[in-house]
């Protein structure tokens, strides 16, 4: 049953989705044939560069922004309008039809941040004709570069700032990329289910769980950097040598880098979840169908 | 097209009458097969619990016999039919004389009346 | 085993009681009319039975078991509204009735769409009215349920759609299920009732049967329901 839901979901969704994503292939394509034909780097048309670039970023902001907004919206139609009454109607329980959505609201939105982020890659690629490779990606991190054949120390490298090598950090940022699609849309899903009991102004209602739900996220962030920093405003009183801030800048650094990535994928997660549990109870316990 | 029924009656009274009727009529003759009780419901337009009321009925009275596996059958008893066709016929002249009769005329007043109107018809 | 079974069902809005104590059991075999004036809780019984709202107390039983997906699967409910996909196409529809529910046929579906001239390719946005209700009457009577649930399906429809929708309410009819039939239209559809209930305020006041209204009042249930519900 769950995999029947899915397979209509997404055929219901990508009827929006795929148009949208494939946008952002074409532009892709576009921006890289332009980037690669160097005729941005004519001086006399750097407005028309710093305006296509600009146009170019608000259009990865806005097919990021419409996506969640488009699946929390289709969510609440498929749930708590008149087609809730087909869909609470179906022999499979509420949890299913959440799952499905959730499942198929992750798809989209890791497919088109995935997209977004080859998409700005590409076009790096594409200014600089394709001439770096993963080795200088590597160097980003490592306490050594090579610049045209020439290799120079840098004191501290990134690896050392941020505590965790290479291979590391990019399984962190992938975690916390995925973490927070799944955040995104958990909570979206939540934020609708907890607006439409408002009985009489569902939308609104469902504006301001979104409102309080960013709100919520900020402060635990917040709250989290907080923490972080006062323990290290702790450590630095408690253990008063001037030794510590002179040669250890890294360490320091790192002490407030390092927990940053996991606590921040920690606190998407348990949002993410409060987000899914919330829209689960509702729908098991509280349907309210007009 | 569905049959002519009335709501303030219950209809299967009334389905009997239709049928005790097509059946001295001659529109069904002894012996013929009834339809389904679906399709006499679905062609009256009525609930086949009500269409089946009513045939029980019919057979309880003989009028109508049911042999397992084929169906519903009219009986093939024509006296039986004769009969059913004279009490229907004497039920429709009481009606009349009693309608009559709230219009103010005697019995035998009625009488000719009904034959002058016959030999209206036929001038 | 009963289809049917409503224990001292209550449903309250605040300080607004919906339905009050309703006790109810229904067998197969029967089309049922729920009758009652607009507000008098028809809607709010027929979304319960079928698991779109919860209770505030009392317990409802489907074939003898509580609502859940083994009920939603014996039910077939027609809501007195649009509540489909307008950009779907018919036959896309039908698939996906298909995909969820085991007793759907869609051969008697496509059949009764043939004999409406509905081109199965088209989308629902581009019907009339009461071409989309006569799809969705078709889609709800194509299952082989056990219990039919029609939420005012002659309303807002014309006098030849109606006679056309009782006439394929008979045509699907099965021994083995029952037709509840939620409506104000009373006269249209009295022929075709052996059971009614009325409702009003929340409460029933009348379960019987319709020969008995007819045997002991002498009087059509339509007339009956203007007597009991006289403004």
């Amino acid at each position: 049953m769950l995999g029947k839901l899915i397979k209509h979901d997404f055929k219901a969704t990508g009827k929006v989705m795929l148009p949208l994503n494939l946008i952002l292939i074409v532009v892709t394509a576009l921006g890289c044939l332009l980037m690669a034909s160097r005729l941005l780097q004519r001086a006399e048309l750097l407005p028309l560069t710093f305006l296509l670039l600009f146009a170019y970023v608000m259009m990865i902001i806005a097919l990021g922004t419409v996506t969640s907004i488009y699946l929390i919206v289709h969510f609440y139609r498929t749930m708590f309008t008149a087609q809730g009454y087909l869909s609470f109607t179906l022999p499979v329980s509420p949890w299913s039809l959440l799952h499905s959505k959730l499942i198929v609201g992750f798809v989209w939105t890791v497919v088109e941040i995935t997209l977004s982020i080859l998409s700005a890659l590409l076009l790096v690629g594409a200014a600089s004709g394709f001439r770096f490779s993963l080795s200088d990606l590597a160097q980003v991190f490592s306490s050594t570069v090579s610049l045209n054949g020439e290799t120079t120390v840098i004191s501290t490298s990134l690896a050392e700032i941020l505590g965790y090598s290479p291979a590391m950090l990019l399984t962190l940022l992938i975690l916390l990329m995925l973490v927070s699609c799944f955040y995104s849309v958990a909570t979206g899903y939540g934020s609708a289910a907890l607006g439409q009991l408002y009985a009489k102004h569902k939308v609104v209602g469902t504006v301001l769980a979104l409102a309080g739900t960013y709100l919520l996220t900020q402060i635990i962030i917040g709250g989290i950097m907080i923490s972080i920093a006062l323990k290290l405003v702790v450590k630095i009183s408690s253990d008063s040598s001037a030794v510590l801030l002179a040669e250890d800048m890294a360490g320091i650094m790192r002490s407030i880098y390092q927990p940053l990535f996991p606590a921040m994928i920690l606190a998407y997660l348990v949002l993410g979840i409060a987000g899914y549990l919330a829209a689960g109870i509702i729908m098991k316990r509280k349907v309210n169908l007009d | 097209m569905p049959w002519n029924l009335d709501s303030d009656r219950p209809i299967f009274l009334q389905i009997i009458e239709k049928i005790q009727t097509d059946i001295v009529a001659g529109i069904y003759h002894p012996g013929d097969k009834l339809p389904s009780v679906r399709e006499l419901a679905q062609a009256a337009a009525v609930n086949p619990n009500t269409m089946q009321k009513a045939l029980s009925e019919l057979e309880r009275t003989g009028l109508v016999y049911s042999q397992r596996t084929s169906g519903r059958f009219i009986t093939e008893d024509t006296k039986m039919i004769q009969k059913l066709k004279s009490e229907l016929a004497r039920e429709v002249i009481t009606e009349f004389l009693e309608h009559m009769q709230k219009l103010g005329f005697e019995k035998q007043e009625a009488i000719e009346l009904m034959e002058q109107t016959i030999r209206g018809e036929t001038k | 085993m009963t289809l049917l079974e409503c224990k001292h069902l209550s449903k309250r809005y605040g300080k607004h009681n919906a339905l009050s104590d309703i006790n109810l059991s229904i067998d197969s075999g029967h089309i049922i009319g729920l009758l009652g004036p607009n507000g008098s809780g028809k809607t709010t019984l027929i979304k319960l039975i079928c698991g779109l709202l919860t209770p505030t107390e009392g317990e409802i039983y489907v074939n003898e078991s509580p609502v859940g997906i083994a009920s939603k699967k014996a039910i077939s409910y027609l809501p007195d509204h649009s509540y489909l996909n307008d950009w779907m196409r018919v036959r896309d529809i039908i698939d996906y009735f298909e995909d969820f529910y085991e007793d759907f046929e869609s051969i008697r579906a496509y059949d009764m769409l043939a004999k409406l001239h509905i081109n199965p390719s088209d989308k629902l946005k581009t019907m009339s009215k009461g071409t989309k209700e006569k799809v969705q009457l078709i889609l709800v009577m194509s299952r082989r349920a056990d219990l039919y649930i029609l939420d005012e399906p002659i309303a807002g429809v014309d006098p030849a759609a109606r006679d056309y929708i009782l006439e394929t309410i008979l045509t699907n009819y099965d021994e083995n299920a029952s037709i509840l039939i939620s409506t104000h239209l009373i006269s249209d559809v009295e022929n075709i009732l052996d059971e009614v209930i009325f409702l009003q305020n929340g409460v029933i006041r009348m379960h019987t049967s319709v020969d008995e209204i007819r045997e002991k009042e002498q009087k059509s249930v339509d007339a009956l329901f203007r007597e009991v519900f006289r403004c």
